[in-house]
């Protein structure tokens, strides 16, 4: 499973591809450097039990970013438009 | 002297073997049709791709491969597709939309997952929040057989409608 690496997205006449891929290392980075904080804080409040939970859920979030492949949403109304596309 | 297969090219062995494929295809094609796996337009239309000229050819994918392939896509969707479209045929000076959207139906399976790590706590906020705006399902009886169930009855949804001068299509691809 790999996340969305490129999203195109066009509000009226301004479109622009976003590069995710660039984001994508920035976010594992950041989890990397939270986690270990989070992991000693719940230590700390007596709910390292928890933590398992936390792993979980970010797993389901990855999950949930990588099943967003191929969303599509054009709407477009008199002068107004919105576009979105994850390919 | 010549024989059968010089004088009828068209009768050889691989021609045979073509044909004989192909039955098979409209047999495979009618079996399901008949055991409500593929509707009468899809039957159809799978049977005009094993029936058209270009099947004959030898180049390209093989007609067994596209037929496969076309089966695995109805039977397996893979968006959930929303159209609005003016209605040709509507007059008036209303504002004309149109909206396009395709969802994957990975999502669905997807924000289910994440959901049911919510803690209770949280989830009932969530419920109470839901109900507030109207939708009285309860979230925590969806579970993974509930989910396979309503993707599976997804895979017939097809609706046509008429709103406010607006042709709305919803159904999966």
């Amino acid at each position: 499973m790999i996340p969305p690496t490129v999203m195109w997205i066009k509000v009226q006449w301004f479109g622009i591809w976003i590069p995710l891929f660039l984001i994508w290392p920035l976010v594992i980075v950041l989890l990397a450097l939270t986690l270990p904080f989070i992991f000693v804080g719940m230590a700390i409040v007596g709910r390292i039990s928890r933590f398992w939970m936390v792993i979980r859920i970010i797993l389901a979030a990855y999950k949930m970013v990588c099943s967003v492949r191929g969303l599509r949403i054009d709407i477009h109304k008199e002068d107004r438009t919105l576009e979105i596309y994850l390919p | 002297m010549t024989t059968a297969t010089q004088k009828f090219p068209n009768t050889s062995g691989t021609d045979r073997e073509s044909e004989s494929q192909m039955t098979s295809e409209r047999r495979q094609i009618l079996e399901m049709l008949s055991a409500g796996k593929i509707s009468a337009d899809e039957a159809e239309r799978l049977l005009q791709l094993t029936s058209s000229p270009a099947s004959n050819t030898t180049s390209g994918p093989s007609v067994a491969s596209v037929v496969t392939s076309t089966v695995a896509q109805i039977l397996d969707p893979k968006f959930i597709r929303i159209m609005v479209e003016p209605d040709p045929s509507a007059t008036g000076n209303h504002a004309r939309h149109h909206v396009n959207v395709r969802v994957p139906l990975k999502i669905i399976r997807a924000g289910v997952n994440l959901a049911s790590l919510i803690p209770n706590d949280a989830g009932s906020m969530v419920q109470d929040s839901l109900l507030s705006k109207g939708y009285k399902g309860d979230l925590s009886k969806l579970d993974a057989t509930a989910l396979d169930e309503l993707i599976e009855a997804l895979q017939e949804l097809s609706i046509d409608a008429t709103v406010d001068n607006h042709l709305v299509k919803v159904f999966v691809e």
